[in-house]
Protein backbone atom coordinates (compact mmCIF):
# COMPACT_ATOMS: atom_id res chain seq x y z
CA UNK A 1 0.00 0.00 0.00
CA UNK A 2 1.38 3.38 -0.95
CA UNK A 3 0.86 5.61 2.01
CA UNK A 4 1.45 9.31 2.14
CA UNK A 5 0.46 11.50 5.01
CA UNK A 6 0.36 15.17 5.77
CA UNK A 7 0.26 16.71 9.21
CA UNK A 8 -1.39 20.02 9.92
CA UNK A 9 -1.53 22.31 12.91
CA UNK A 10 -3.19 25.58 13.90
CA UNK A 11 -3.53 27.55 17.11
CA UNK A 12 -5.75 25.04 18.93
CA UNK A 13 -5.57 21.83 17.00
CA UNK A 14 -3.32 19.20 15.52
CA UNK A 15 -4.15 16.79 12.78
CA UNK A 16 -3.06 14.37 10.15
CA UNK A 17 -4.37 13.28 6.75
CA UNK A 18 -3.53 9.72 5.89
CA UNK A 19 -4.93 7.14 3.50
CA UNK A 20 -8.51 8.48 3.05
CA UNK A 21 -8.67 9.50 6.68
CA UNK A 22 -8.45 12.89 8.37
CA UNK A 23 -7.80 13.14 12.08
CA UNK A 24 -8.11 16.38 14.03
CA UNK A 25 -7.62 16.85 17.76
CA UNK A 26 -8.61 20.21 19.20
CA UNK A 27 -7.59 21.64 22.59
CA UNK A 28 -9.60 24.62 23.83
CA UNK A 29 -9.89 26.24 27.26
CA UNK A 30 -12.72 25.36 29.63
CA UNK A 31 -16.13 26.84 28.82
CA UNK A 32 -17.03 30.38 29.85
CA UNK A 33 -19.65 30.96 32.56
CA UNK A 34 -22.43 31.77 30.01
CA UNK A 35 -21.52 28.68 27.98
CA UNK A 36 -21.66 26.57 31.15
CA UNK A 37 -25.07 28.03 32.07
CA UNK A 38 -26.42 27.24 28.60
CA UNK A 39 -25.06 23.70 28.60
CA UNK A 40 -26.31 23.08 32.12
CA UNK A 41 -29.77 24.23 31.13
CA UNK A 42 -29.73 22.11 27.98
CA UNK A 43 -28.57 18.96 29.74
CA UNK A 44 -30.39 19.46 33.03
CA UNK A 45 -27.38 18.60 35.15
CA UNK A 46 -24.59 20.46 36.88
CA UNK A 47 -21.56 20.64 34.59
CA UNK A 48 -18.19 19.14 35.65
CA UNK A 49 -15.73 21.60 37.17
CA UNK A 50 -13.31 21.35 34.27
CA UNK A 51 -15.40 21.25 31.15
CA UNK A 52 -13.49 21.33 27.90
CA UNK A 53 -16.71 21.67 25.93
CA UNK A 54 -15.06 23.14 22.83
CA UNK A 55 -12.33 20.53 22.63
CA UNK A 56 -12.86 17.47 20.47
CA UNK A 57 -11.36 14.66 18.49
CA UNK A 58 -12.76 13.94 15.06
CA UNK A 59 -11.83 11.29 12.52
CA UNK A 60 -13.30 11.39 9.02
CA UNK A 61 -13.33 8.86 6.24
CA UNK A 62 -13.28 10.98 3.09
CA UNK A 63 -14.72 8.49 0.59
CA UNK A 64 -17.76 7.46 2.65
CA UNK A 65 -18.47 10.75 4.39
CA UNK A 66 -18.35 8.91 7.71
CA UNK A 67 -17.13 10.94 10.64
CA UNK A 68 -16.75 10.14 14.27
CA UNK A 69 -16.16 12.63 17.04
CA UNK A 70 -15.57 12.61 20.75
CA UNK A 71 -17.16 15.54 22.57
CA UNK A 72 -17.86 16.33 26.21
CA UNK A 73 -21.36 17.71 25.59
CA UNK A 74 -22.51 14.52 23.83
CA UNK A 75 -20.96 12.43 26.60
CA UNK A 76 -22.74 14.37 29.33
CA UNK A 77 -26.10 13.94 27.57
CA UNK A 78 -25.92 10.28 28.60
CA UNK A 79 -25.46 10.96 32.32
CA UNK A 80 -28.51 9.65 34.18
CA UNK A 81 -30.85 12.26 35.62
CA UNK A 82 -34.42 13.17 36.42
CA UNK A 83 -36.72 13.56 39.41
CA UNK A 84 -37.16 9.82 39.80
CA UNK A 85 -33.45 9.21 39.66
CA UNK A 86 -31.94 7.94 42.87
CA UNK A 87 -28.18 7.93 43.16
CA UNK A 88 -26.78 4.49 43.72
CA UNK A 89 -23.48 5.97 44.80
CA UNK A 90 -23.09 8.23 47.81
CA UNK A 91 -19.97 9.64 49.35
CA UNK A 92 -18.96 8.04 52.65
CA UNK A 93 -19.81 11.18 54.60
CA UNK A 94 -23.41 11.08 53.40
CA UNK A 95 -24.58 8.62 56.04
CA UNK A 96 -23.42 10.86 58.87
CA UNK A 97 -24.82 13.75 56.92
CA UNK A 98 -28.22 12.23 56.42
CA UNK A 99 -28.56 11.56 60.14
CA UNK A 100 -27.69 15.06 61.32
CA UNK A 101 -29.54 16.75 58.52
CA UNK A 102 -32.75 14.84 59.17
CA UNK A 103 -32.47 15.69 62.83
CA UNK A 104 -31.78 19.37 62.32
CA UNK A 105 -32.84 20.40 58.82
CA UNK A 106 -35.49 17.92 57.64
CA UNK A 107 -36.82 20.33 54.99
CA UNK A 108 -33.67 20.56 52.94
CA UNK A 109 -33.83 18.31 49.90
CA UNK A 110 -31.46 17.09 47.25
CA UNK A 111 -31.51 19.52 44.36
CA UNK A 112 -31.91 18.29 40.82
CA UNK A 113 -30.93 14.65 41.25
CA UNK A 114 -28.54 13.34 38.63
CA UNK A 115 -25.66 10.92 38.55
CA UNK A 116 -23.11 13.22 40.18
CA UNK A 117 -20.31 10.81 39.26
CA UNK A 118 -20.90 11.82 35.61
CA UNK A 119 -20.73 8.12 34.65
CA UNK A 120 -21.38 8.04 30.93
CA UNK A 121 -21.67 5.07 28.55
CA UNK A 122 -20.73 7.48 25.75
CA UNK A 123 -18.81 5.78 22.96
CA UNK A 124 -18.46 8.64 20.50
CA UNK A 125 -20.72 10.50 18.08
CA UNK A 126 -20.92 8.84 14.64
CA UNK A 127 -22.22 10.57 11.51
CA UNK A 128 -23.43 8.76 8.34
CA UNK A 129 -22.64 5.17 9.25
CA UNK A 130 -23.20 3.19 12.39
CA UNK A 131 -21.56 0.19 13.97
CA UNK A 132 -22.69 -3.42 13.62
CA UNK A 133 -22.06 -6.20 16.08
CA UNK A 134 -19.11 -8.37 15.21
CA UNK A 135 -17.19 -11.38 16.40
CA UNK A 136 -13.99 -9.72 15.23
CA UNK A 137 -11.87 -8.02 17.79
CA UNK A 138 -9.09 -5.46 17.75
CA UNK A 139 -5.80 -6.95 16.60
CA UNK A 140 -3.66 -6.17 19.63
CA UNK A 141 -0.73 -8.17 18.28
CA UNK A 142 -0.52 -5.68 15.45
CA UNK A 143 -0.78 -2.78 17.88
CA UNK A 144 2.09 -4.11 19.93
CA UNK A 145 4.48 -3.69 17.02
CA UNK A 146 6.50 -0.56 17.71
CA UNK A 147 5.88 1.12 14.40
CA UNK A 148 6.80 4.79 13.99
CA UNK A 149 4.11 7.03 15.48
CA UNK A 150 3.17 9.49 12.76
CA UNK A 151 0.80 11.30 15.06
CA UNK A 152 0.07 11.22 18.79
CA UNK A 153 -2.13 13.28 21.07
CA UNK A 154 -3.99 13.09 24.32
CA UNK A 155 -6.65 15.35 25.72
CA UNK A 156 -9.21 15.75 28.47
CA UNK A 157 -12.88 16.33 27.66
CA UNK A 158 -14.04 16.80 31.23
CA UNK A 159 -12.77 16.29 34.74
CA UNK A 160 -14.30 16.82 38.16
CA UNK A 161 -12.92 16.12 41.61
CA UNK A 162 -16.43 15.38 42.91
CA UNK A 163 -16.03 18.00 45.61
CA UNK A 164 -12.74 16.40 46.63
CA UNK A 165 -14.40 13.04 46.99
CA UNK A 166 -12.46 11.49 44.14
CA UNK A 167 -12.19 12.01 40.43
CA UNK A 168 -14.36 11.62 37.37
CA UNK A 169 -12.81 12.21 33.98
CA UNK A 170 -13.27 11.56 30.30
CA UNK A 171 -10.05 11.58 28.31
CA UNK A 172 -8.75 10.30 25.01
CA UNK A 173 -5.46 9.27 23.46
CA UNK A 174 -4.81 8.76 19.78
CA UNK A 175 -1.90 7.36 17.80
CA UNK A 176 -1.57 7.04 14.06
CA UNK A 177 0.80 4.55 12.46
CA UNK A 178 1.44 3.48 8.87
CA UNK A 179 -0.94 0.59 9.38
CA UNK A 180 -3.81 2.25 11.18
CA UNK A 181 -5.35 4.64 13.67
CA UNK A 182 -5.82 3.67 17.31
CA UNK A 183 -7.89 5.64 19.81
CA UNK A 184 -8.62 5.03 23.48
CA UNK A 185 -11.36 7.05 25.15
CA UNK A 186 -11.60 6.45 28.87
CA UNK A 187 -14.19 7.29 31.47
CA UNK A 188 -12.40 7.00 34.82
CA UNK A 189 -14.15 7.24 38.16
CA UNK A 190 -12.80 7.13 41.67
CA UNK A 191 -15.12 7.72 44.58
CA UNK A 192 -12.94 7.71 47.69
CA UNK A 193 -13.90 4.96 50.07
CA UNK A 194 -16.47 3.57 47.62
CA UNK A 195 -15.40 2.39 44.16
CA UNK A 196 -13.44 2.66 40.94
CA UNK A 197 -14.84 2.50 37.41
CA UNK A 198 -12.98 2.33 34.14
CA UNK A 199 -15.19 2.36 31.06
CA UNK A 200 -12.95 2.19 28.00
CA UNK A 201 -13.84 2.59 24.36
CA UNK A 202 -11.13 1.61 21.88
CA UNK A 203 -11.24 2.28 18.15
CA UNK A 204 -8.94 0.73 15.64
CA UNK A 205 -8.96 1.69 11.99
CA UNK A 206 -7.05 -1.00 10.14
CA UNK A 207 -5.86 0.45 6.83
CA UNK A 208 -5.24 -3.03 5.48
CA UNK A 209 -8.67 -4.56 6.07
CA UNK A 210 -10.39 -1.15 5.76
CA UNK A 211 -12.42 -1.69 8.88
CA UNK A 212 -13.05 0.25 12.05
CA UNK A 213 -13.51 -1.90 15.12
CA UNK A 214 -14.89 -0.42 18.31
CA UNK A 215 -14.36 -2.29 21.57
CA UNK A 216 -16.15 -1.20 24.71
CA UNK A 217 -15.24 -2.61 28.10
CA UNK A 218 -16.42 -1.83 31.59
CA UNK A 219 -14.67 -2.52 34.83
CA UNK A 220 -15.74 -1.73 38.36
CA UNK A 221 -14.12 -2.59 41.67
CA UNK A 222 -14.62 -1.58 45.25
CA UNK A 223 -12.28 0.98 46.74
CA UNK A 224 -10.91 -1.51 49.27
CA UNK A 225 -9.91 -3.98 46.59
CA UNK A 226 -7.44 -1.52 45.03
CA UNK A 227 -4.53 -1.37 47.44
CA UNK A 228 -2.21 1.49 46.62
CA UNK A 229 -0.49 4.69 47.55
CA UNK A 230 -3.12 7.42 47.67
CA UNK A 231 -1.17 9.58 45.25
CA UNK A 232 -1.31 6.95 42.52
CA UNK A 233 -5.08 6.75 42.57
CA UNK A 234 -5.47 9.61 40.08
CA UNK A 235 -3.57 7.59 37.50
CA UNK A 236 -6.09 5.51 35.58
CA UNK A 237 -3.44 3.35 33.89
CA UNK A 238 -2.04 2.46 37.28
CA UNK A 239 -5.48 1.66 38.70
CA UNK A 240 -6.30 -0.41 35.62
CA UNK A 241 -3.18 -2.48 36.31
CA UNK A 242 -4.58 -3.32 39.75
CA UNK A 243 -8.01 -4.30 38.45
CA UNK A 244 -9.14 -7.68 37.24
CA UNK A 245 -7.71 -8.05 33.71
CA UNK A 246 -10.99 -9.63 32.59
CA UNK A 247 -13.52 -6.81 32.10
CA UNK A 248 -17.05 -7.01 33.52
CA UNK A 249 -18.48 -6.46 30.06
CA UNK A 250 -17.01 -6.37 26.58
CA UNK A 251 -18.67 -5.46 23.30
CA UNK A 252 -17.16 -5.40 19.80
CA UNK A 253 -18.65 -3.58 16.84
CA UNK A 254 -17.46 -2.92 13.32
CA UNK A 255 -17.81 -0.67 10.29
CA UNK A 256 -16.52 -1.98 6.99
CA UNK A 257 -15.20 0.66 4.60
CA UNK A 258 -13.91 -1.70 1.92
CA UNK A 259 -16.92 -1.09 -0.39
CA UNK A 260 -16.26 2.65 -0.61
CA UNK B 1 13.01 35.01 64.85
CA UNK B 2 14.38 38.46 64.03
CA UNK B 3 12.92 40.16 61.02
CA UNK B 4 16.20 40.17 59.13
CA UNK B 5 16.29 36.36 59.17
CA UNK B 6 12.65 36.35 58.16
CA UNK B 7 13.34 38.84 55.37
CA UNK B 8 16.05 36.53 54.06
CA UNK B 9 13.58 33.65 54.08
CA UNK B 10 11.04 35.73 52.20
CA UNK B 11 13.73 36.64 49.69
CA UNK B 12 14.52 32.96 49.21
CA UNK B 13 10.89 31.99 48.89
CA UNK B 14 10.25 34.75 46.37
CA UNK B 15 12.88 33.08 44.22
CA UNK B 16 11.00 29.79 44.67
CA UNK B 17 13.83 28.34 46.76
CA UNK B 18 13.04 25.91 49.53
CA UNK B 19 13.57 26.69 53.19
CA UNK B 20 15.33 24.11 55.32
CA UNK B 21 13.23 21.89 57.57
CA UNK B 22 14.48 23.84 60.58
CA UNK B 23 13.56 27.13 59.01
CA UNK B 24 10.08 25.79 58.28
CA UNK B 25 9.71 24.70 61.87
CA UNK B 26 10.78 28.13 63.15
CA UNK B 27 8.43 29.86 60.77
CA UNK B 28 5.52 27.64 61.82
CA UNK B 29 6.21 28.24 65.52
CA UNK B 30 6.15 31.97 64.99
CA UNK B 31 3.01 31.69 62.84
CA UNK B 32 1.32 29.61 65.52
CA UNK B 33 1.74 32.41 68.07
CA UNK B 34 0.16 34.91 65.71
CA UNK B 35 -2.68 32.70 64.48
CA UNK B 36 -3.66 31.55 67.97
CA UNK B 37 -4.47 35.18 68.75
CA UNK B 38 -6.71 35.52 65.73
CA UNK B 39 -10.41 34.95 65.90
CA UNK B 40 -12.46 32.50 63.84
CA UNK B 41 -13.86 35.49 62.01
CA UNK B 42 -10.99 37.83 61.41
CA UNK B 43 -11.69 41.59 61.24
CA UNK B 44 -10.10 43.27 58.25
CA UNK B 45 -10.05 46.95 57.35
CA UNK B 46 -10.34 48.32 53.84
CA UNK B 47 -8.64 48.99 51.53
CA UNK B 48 -7.94 45.32 50.96
CA UNK B 49 -7.36 43.02 48.03
CA UNK B 50 -9.01 39.63 48.23
CA UNK B 51 -7.78 36.53 46.45
CA UNK B 52 -9.27 33.12 45.76
CA UNK B 53 -7.71 29.71 45.23
CA UNK B 54 -3.96 29.62 44.44
CA UNK B 55 -3.35 25.83 44.47
CA UNK B 56 0.42 25.80 44.50
CA UNK B 57 0.78 27.81 41.29
CA UNK B 58 3.74 29.75 42.63
CA UNK B 59 4.73 31.61 39.48
CA UNK B 60 1.15 32.65 38.95
CA UNK B 61 1.05 33.94 42.52
CA UNK B 62 3.95 36.18 41.57
CA UNK B 63 1.85 37.44 38.65
CA UNK B 64 -0.87 38.15 41.20
CA UNK B 65 1.54 40.33 43.18
CA UNK B 66 2.56 42.13 39.98
CA UNK B 67 -1.07 43.03 39.34
CA UNK B 68 -2.15 43.62 42.92
CA UNK B 69 1.01 45.15 44.36
CA UNK B 70 3.60 43.82 46.74
CA UNK B 71 3.19 42.87 50.35
CA UNK B 72 3.04 44.89 52.66
CA UNK B 73 2.18 47.86 50.40
CA UNK B 74 -1.05 46.09 49.51
CA UNK B 75 -3.25 44.68 52.26
CA UNK B 76 -4.14 41.10 51.25
CA UNK B 77 -6.83 38.64 52.23
CA UNK B 78 -6.39 35.12 50.85
CA UNK B 79 -9.47 32.93 51.03
CA UNK B 80 -7.81 29.53 51.20
CA UNK B 81 -6.78 26.64 48.96
CA UNK B 82 -3.13 27.63 48.91
CA UNK B 83 -1.95 24.08 48.32
CA UNK B 84 -2.54 20.96 46.16
CA UNK B 85 -2.81 20.55 42.40
CA UNK B 86 0.03 22.90 41.39
CA UNK B 87 3.72 22.05 41.46
CA UNK B 88 4.82 24.48 44.17
CA UNK B 89 2.45 24.12 47.09
CA UNK B 90 5.34 24.17 49.57
CA UNK B 91 6.85 27.42 48.32
CA UNK B 92 3.42 29.01 47.84
CA UNK B 93 2.12 28.30 51.32
CA UNK B 94 5.38 29.10 53.08
CA UNK B 95 5.70 32.41 51.22
CA UNK B 96 2.20 33.44 52.26
CA UNK B 97 2.86 32.24 55.79
CA UNK B 98 6.17 34.15 55.93
CA UNK B 99 4.35 37.30 54.80
CA UNK B 100 1.76 36.67 57.51
CA UNK B 101 4.46 36.39 60.17
CA UNK B 102 6.40 39.39 58.88
CA UNK B 103 3.37 41.64 58.31
CA UNK B 104 0.57 40.17 60.44
CA UNK B 105 -1.68 43.21 60.00
CA UNK B 106 -1.27 43.33 56.23
CA UNK B 107 -2.01 39.71 55.40
CA UNK B 108 -5.02 37.60 56.34
CA UNK B 109 -5.15 33.92 55.53
CA UNK B 110 -8.36 31.97 55.91
CA UNK B 111 -8.75 28.24 55.58
CA UNK B 112 -9.86 26.43 52.45
CA UNK B 113 -11.03 22.85 52.19
CA UNK B 114 -7.63 21.84 50.83
CA UNK B 115 -5.93 22.97 54.04
CA UNK B 116 -6.60 19.53 55.48
CA UNK B 117 -4.57 16.39 56.22
CA UNK B 118 -6.93 14.13 54.39
CA UNK B 119 -7.27 16.20 51.21
CA UNK B 120 -3.57 17.05 50.88
CA UNK B 121 -2.69 13.37 50.93
CA UNK B 122 -4.76 12.79 47.83
CA UNK B 123 -4.30 15.99 45.82
CA UNK B 124 -0.57 16.59 45.88
CA UNK B 125 0.77 18.61 48.82
CA UNK B 126 1.81 15.62 50.90
CA UNK B 127 3.66 14.03 47.97
CA UNK B 128 5.33 17.30 47.11
CA UNK B 129 6.66 17.57 50.69
CA UNK B 130 7.93 14.00 50.55
CA UNK B 131 9.56 14.63 47.18
CA UNK B 132 11.20 17.90 48.16
CA UNK B 133 12.23 17.05 51.74
CA UNK B 134 12.29 13.27 51.81
CA UNK B 135 10.20 13.27 54.98
CA UNK B 136 6.75 14.31 56.08
CA UNK B 137 7.95 16.79 58.73
CA UNK B 138 7.21 19.90 56.68
CA UNK B 139 3.78 18.55 55.77
CA UNK B 140 3.06 17.84 59.46
CA UNK B 141 4.15 21.34 60.47
CA UNK B 142 2.03 22.92 57.75
CA UNK B 143 -1.02 20.85 58.69
CA UNK B 144 -0.80 21.99 62.30
CA UNK B 145 -0.84 25.55 60.95
CA UNK B 146 -3.85 24.78 58.75
CA UNK B 147 -5.79 23.90 61.92
CA UNK B 148 -5.19 27.40 63.25
CA UNK B 149 -6.28 29.41 60.20
CA UNK B 150 -9.35 31.60 60.59
CA UNK B 151 -12.58 30.32 59.08
CA UNK B 152 -13.85 33.62 57.73
CA UNK B 153 -13.15 37.33 57.65
CA UNK B 154 -15.28 40.45 57.63
CA UNK B 155 -14.14 43.63 55.91
CA UNK B 156 -15.30 46.88 57.58
CA UNK B 157 -18.25 45.00 59.15
CA UNK B 158 -19.78 44.86 55.66
CA UNK B 159 -18.22 42.17 53.46
CA UNK B 160 -18.26 38.55 54.60
CA UNK B 161 -15.39 36.49 53.20
CA UNK B 162 -15.20 32.70 53.39
CA UNK B 163 -13.73 29.92 51.29
CA UNK B 164 -16.89 27.96 50.43
CA UNK B 165 -20.04 29.64 51.64
CA UNK B 166 -22.86 29.62 54.15
CA UNK B 167 -24.18 26.92 56.47
CA UNK B 168 -27.74 26.23 57.59
CA UNK B 169 -26.34 26.03 61.13
CA UNK B 170 -25.15 29.63 60.95
CA UNK B 171 -27.65 32.46 60.91
CA UNK B 172 -25.51 34.93 62.84
CA UNK B 173 -21.81 35.51 62.37
CA UNK B 174 -21.37 35.18 66.13
CA UNK B 175 -22.21 31.50 65.83
CA UNK B 176 -19.02 31.05 63.82
CA UNK B 177 -17.03 32.56 66.65
CA UNK B 178 -18.05 29.72 68.96
CA UNK B 179 -16.63 26.95 66.74
CA UNK B 180 -13.50 25.23 68.05
CA UNK B 181 -11.55 25.60 64.83
CA UNK B 182 -8.30 24.01 65.97
CA UNK B 183 -8.95 20.64 64.33
CA UNK B 184 -8.93 18.75 61.06
CA UNK B 185 -11.84 19.89 58.86
CA UNK B 186 -14.79 17.73 59.98
CA UNK B 187 -17.05 15.93 57.51
CA UNK B 188 -20.18 17.54 58.83
CA UNK B 189 -21.37 20.67 60.60
CA UNK B 190 -20.89 24.40 60.34
CA UNK B 191 -17.10 24.39 60.01
CA UNK B 192 -17.33 21.92 57.15
CA UNK B 193 -20.05 23.92 55.38
CA UNK B 194 -18.12 27.20 55.53
CA UNK B 195 -15.27 25.54 53.65
CA UNK B 196 -17.31 23.48 51.23
CA UNK B 197 -20.72 24.85 50.31
CA UNK B 198 -21.55 26.40 46.94
CA UNK B 199 -24.02 29.04 45.77
CA UNK B 200 -26.62 27.76 43.32
CA UNK B 201 -29.52 29.25 41.38
CA UNK B 202 -32.13 27.98 43.81
CA UNK B 203 -34.29 29.84 46.29
CA UNK B 204 -33.25 28.43 49.62
CA UNK B 205 -31.12 25.49 50.73
CA UNK B 206 -30.35 22.38 48.75
CA UNK B 207 -28.22 19.31 49.15
CA UNK B 208 -25.71 18.27 46.57
CA UNK B 209 -26.67 15.10 44.67
CA UNK B 210 -23.51 13.59 46.24
CA UNK B 211 -25.48 13.22 49.44
CA UNK B 212 -23.18 15.58 51.34
CA UNK B 213 -22.55 19.30 50.94
CA UNK B 214 -25.00 22.20 50.95
CA UNK B 215 -26.03 24.47 48.12
CA UNK B 216 -27.31 27.92 49.08
CA UNK B 217 -29.62 30.12 47.06
CA UNK B 218 -30.47 33.78 46.79
CA UNK B 219 -32.95 33.95 49.69
CA UNK B 220 -30.39 32.36 51.99
CA UNK B 221 -27.85 35.00 51.04
CA UNK B 222 -30.32 37.86 51.43
CA UNK B 223 -31.42 36.63 54.85
CA UNK B 224 -27.87 36.15 56.07
CA UNK B 225 -26.84 39.60 54.87
CA UNK B 226 -29.92 41.18 56.45
CA UNK B 227 -29.51 39.50 59.87
CA UNK B 228 -25.86 40.41 60.05
CA UNK B 229 -26.11 43.88 58.54
CA UNK B 230 -23.76 42.91 55.74
CA UNK B 231 -23.54 44.01 52.15
CA UNK B 232 -22.02 41.08 50.31
CA UNK B 233 -20.46 37.63 50.46
CA UNK B 234 -17.10 37.02 48.77
CA UNK B 235 -15.95 33.44 48.39
CA UNK B 236 -13.62 31.26 46.32
CA UNK B 237 -13.74 27.45 45.90
CA UNK B 238 -15.08 27.22 42.34
CA UNK B 239 -13.17 27.51 39.08
CA UNK B 240 -14.44 30.29 36.83
CA UNK B 241 -13.13 30.78 33.30
CA UNK B 242 -13.49 34.59 33.62
CA UNK B 243 -11.68 34.74 37.01
CA UNK B 244 -14.77 35.85 38.96
CA UNK B 245 -18.50 35.38 38.89
CA UNK B 246 -21.17 37.58 40.46
CA UNK B 247 -24.45 35.98 41.48
CA UNK B 248 -27.71 36.99 43.14
CA UNK B 249 -27.70 40.55 41.86
CA UNK B 250 -24.11 41.09 42.91
CA UNK B 251 -24.62 39.96 46.52
CA UNK B 252 -22.32 36.97 46.18
CA UNK B 253 -19.10 36.77 44.24
CA UNK B 254 -16.75 33.90 43.49
CA UNK B 255 -13.13 34.99 43.13
CA UNK B 256 -10.70 32.58 41.47
CA UNK B 257 -6.96 33.36 41.48
CA UNK B 258 -5.31 30.37 39.79
CA UNK B 259 -4.87 31.23 36.09
CA UNK B 260 -4.68 28.32 33.64
CA UNK B 261 -5.70 26.07 36.54
CA UNK B 262 -3.73 22.83 36.71
CA UNK B 263 -1.65 24.29 33.86
CA UNK B 264 -4.31 23.29 31.35
CA UNK B 265 -7.72 24.91 31.87
CA UNK B 266 -6.96 28.07 29.90
CA UNK B 267 -8.87 30.30 32.35
CA UNK B 268 -7.87 33.77 33.52
CA UNK B 269 -7.67 34.64 37.22
CA UNK B 270 -8.76 37.64 39.22
CA UNK B 271 -8.34 39.48 42.48
CA UNK B 272 -10.89 41.83 43.96
CA UNK B 273 -9.83 45.19 45.36
CA UNK B 274 -12.06 46.96 47.84
CA UNK B 275 -11.09 50.62 48.30
CA UNK B 276 -11.76 52.54 51.51
CA UNK B 277 -15.36 53.12 50.38
CA UNK B 278 -15.70 49.40 49.58
CA UNK B 279 -15.93 50.17 45.90
CA UNK B 280 -15.03 46.99 44.00
CA UNK B 281 -12.45 46.64 41.30
CA UNK B 282 -11.71 43.28 39.73
CA UNK B 283 -8.22 42.88 38.35
CA UNK B 284 -7.73 40.11 35.83
CA UNK B 285 -4.43 38.36 35.27
CA UNK B 286 -3.09 35.51 33.22
CA UNK B 287 -0.67 32.69 33.89
CA UNK B 288 3.03 33.44 34.10
CA UNK B 289 4.81 33.25 30.74
CA UNK B 290 6.14 29.75 30.16
CA UNK B 291 9.78 30.80 30.37
CA UNK B 292 9.49 31.77 34.01
CA UNK B 293 7.38 28.84 34.99
CA UNK B 294 10.19 26.42 35.20
CA UNK B 295 8.19 23.49 33.95
CA UNK B 296 8.05 22.05 30.53
CA UNK B 297 4.68 22.44 28.89
CA UNK B 298 5.57 20.76 25.65
CA UNK B 299 3.07 18.42 24.09
CA UNK B 300 2.65 15.13 25.86
CA UNK B 301 5.20 12.49 25.00
CA UNK B 302 3.93 9.84 22.62
CA UNK B 303 3.43 6.37 24.03
CA UNK B 304 2.34 3.02 22.66
CA UNK B 305 -0.81 2.85 24.76
CA UNK B 306 -3.18 -0.06 24.24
Amino acid sequence: MDLTYKKFEDKDSYGIMINDWVVQSCHKPILTAPEIDDLSEELGIRIPEMIFGNSFLVIKHIKSGFSYSLRASDALKLVKKGMGYVNEIKVPASELWEKTRLAKNPDIKVINPFDWTFSTPYAGSPVMLDFKKTHFSIDYAKLQVLEPLLFFDKNTLFEDDLGDNGCSSLTYKIRVMNTGIFILMRFFLRVDGVLFRIWDTRFYVDFNSETLIRERTTREETYESIKSDLSMLNNSDYVLGLMDPIPDTIKNEIIDFSSF
Amino acid sequence: MVSSALDKQIEKLLKCELLSENEVQDLCEKAREILLEESNVQRVDSPVTICGDIHGQFFDLKELFKVGGNCPETNYLFMGDFVDRGLYSVETFLLLLAFKVRYPDRVTLIRGNHESRQITQVYGFYDECMRKYGSSEVWRNCCSIFDLLSLAAIIDDRIFCVHGGLSPYITHVDQIRTIDRNQEVPHEGAMCDLLWSDPEDIENWGISPRGAGYLFGENVVNTFLYYNDLQMIARAHQLVMEGYKLMFGGKCVTVWSAPNYCYRCGNVASILEFDEYLKQEYKIFEAAPQGTRNISQQKSLPDYFL
